[in-house]
């Protein structure tokens, strides 16, 4: 593999190409009506969601490690209109639209998957540290073989910065869908470097990612009870963590209800309690591991050390190896006869 | 119910809340009293269809209004008045007293147990065990409104 690590960039390169070019023809025959996917860096270095209604607008379409946002859940805001919305997808957004269409919120008939080979997506905050800069000076990150390139703010040339592997996404480390399946089509199959790196094993399995859950719960009740308390007390409820999730797609939100009013609006301990329970407890089993939560949160609350809590309990009790894959039969939509039993 | 409420001014005694099923556990409270079997005047027995029906969210409710133990109480599995409803429960309550626990609350604080309409000691019984559990805990002051 180590051999064509160089082509990594120059593979890439060629995926947005490739992305482009099929987003064009789709848009021109007419096959879809939009495409979604990522365009290039606004403000900051990261690539920003893009949408394309016309063709003369896919020629914006980017692929490479810093398109970090998740796409599955604009589908939502497309549901509704007539004709077909196609998505640039890498595998996490595959898992949200499947998640979608499990939850019946979106009609698969109605939806293209165009699956991309991914190579992962930087943390911007451990880019930052890796590279000793400041996040907000990092402005532009390209890719060089399989190394990072950065350009800082107001600066002109690119510095060489760390390798692509150590500043991957969390959700990334234990990913298994670098090489899309299940999509309608996939793109740039041919790439063999990108292929060659998609299709390593993940560097972590989810349960490896489940060590800070372990910690947590070898404490005290009191020092748990602690911690999340001044978690939660920095929480601005500003509801990023529902907007971006792919699975808490309610059409009527029980955080905005106000019959029942489930939630009060004051940010003390009780409600912000009430709202991390709610959410945690209403993702339970339908989260699909993608991280955006987390990653929207602009206070940075470890919201995936609840999730990975309430999928390391689904998987231990109910025997699901995979709960954050959607399947047929969601954990807490159906049950077994002989479930754990601990209540008699 | 056996036991008068406390005096104002009596020693703190816990509060509990339990959500009983309308055919099992409810029943089984009713037993309880008709058979003249005391047990803890702590326990505010919420009637609820099924134990199905209980949201994972009147738990923390009950917390934040000043409960200091929680109890769902449903019909032994296999035994629901609507075949599964107790199914779901379990699976739902298996998850969310774990997901109470790492959120910090004692285990004791909330119980989730199967009582039936001929069980009225059994209810006796877990109401006077829990409250033992709860009263051995103190006032619960996790996730409560500010009062």
């Amino acid at each position: 593999v180590s051999a064509n690590l160089t082509e990594l960039s120059a593979d890439l390169e060629r995926l947005g190409e490739l992305a482009r070019a099929r987003a064009a023809q789709l848009l021109s025959s007419g096959e879809v009506r939009l495409v979604i996917g990522h365009g290039p860096a606004w403000f900051g270095p990261l690539g920003v969601p893009h949408f394309a209604a016309q063709a003369a607008a896919a020629g914006k379409f980017v692929a490479g490690p810093h398109c970090v946002a998740g796409l599955a859940k604009y589908v939502l805001e497309e549901q509704g209109r007539e004709g077909k919305v196609a998505v640039l997808a890498r595998g996490c957004d595959i898992l949200g639209l499947k998640r979608l269409v499990a939850d019946r919120r979106i009609d698969a008939g109605r939806l293209m998957v165009l699956g991309l080979p991914c190579a992962g997506a930087v943390d911007l905050d451990k880019l930052a540290a890796a590279a000793r800069v400041p996040a907000a000076e990092i402005a532009e990150i390209q890719l060089s073989g399989d190394s990072l390139r950065l350009r800082l703010a107001g600066g002109e040339g690119l510095s060489s910065g760390p390798a692509l592997e150590d500043v991957l996404a969390g959700p990334c480390l234990a990913c298994e869908f670098k090489v899309p399946a299940d999509c309608d089509e996939v793109l740039g199959s041919s790439l063999l470097a990108l292929g060659a790196w998609a299709a390593r094993p993940p560097a972590k399995t989810q349960e490896d990612l489940e060590a800070d859950v372990a910690a947590l719960e070898g404490k005290a009740p009191e020092e748990r009870y602690a911690f999340w308390a001044a978690q939660f007390d920095r929480c601005l409820r500003c509801y990023a963590c529902r907007n971006a999730c792919p699975a808490c797609n309610c059409r009527v939100c029980a955080l905005e209800s106000y019959d029942p009013k489930w939630l009060g609006h004051p940010t003390d301990g009780s409600n912000q309690f009430m709202f991390h329970f709610i959410r945690a407890m209403d993702v339970a089993g339908r989260c699909v591991a993608c991280g955006e939560c987390e990653r929207v949160c602009p206070v940075g609350l470890p919201l995936m050390q609840l999730s990975r809590k309430m999928t390391r309990d689904i998987r231990t009790l109910f025997a699901i190896a995979r709960p954050h894959v959607p399947g047929e039969l969601e954990p807490l939509g159906g049950y077994r006869p002989d479930d754990p039993e601990e209540f008699m | 119910m056996s036991v008068a409420e406390p005096e104002l001014g009596a020693a703190w005694r816990p509060k509990i809340v339990a959500f009983c099923c309308n055919w099992c556990s409810y029943a089984g409270a009713d037993l309880a009293g008709t058979s003249r079997l005391g047990y803890p005047a702590t326990v505010r027995i919420v009637r609820v269809p099924c134990s199905g029906r209980v949201n994972p969210r009147f738990v923390v409710h009950a917390f934040q209004r000043g409960a200091d133990g929680v109890l769902v109480a449903g019909c032994h599995p296999g035994e629901c008045h609507y075949a599964t409803g107790n199914l779901y429960a379990r699976r739902r309550f298996l998850l969310a007293r774990r997901l109470l626990e790492y959120l910090g609350f004692e285990p004791d604080r909330f119980w989730v147990r199967w009582i039936s309409a001929s069980e009225g000691s059994k209810f006796a019984a877990v109401v006077k065990e829990m409250s033992e559990a709860v009263a051995a805990l103190g006032p619960n002051r996790k996730a409560r409104e500010a009062w």
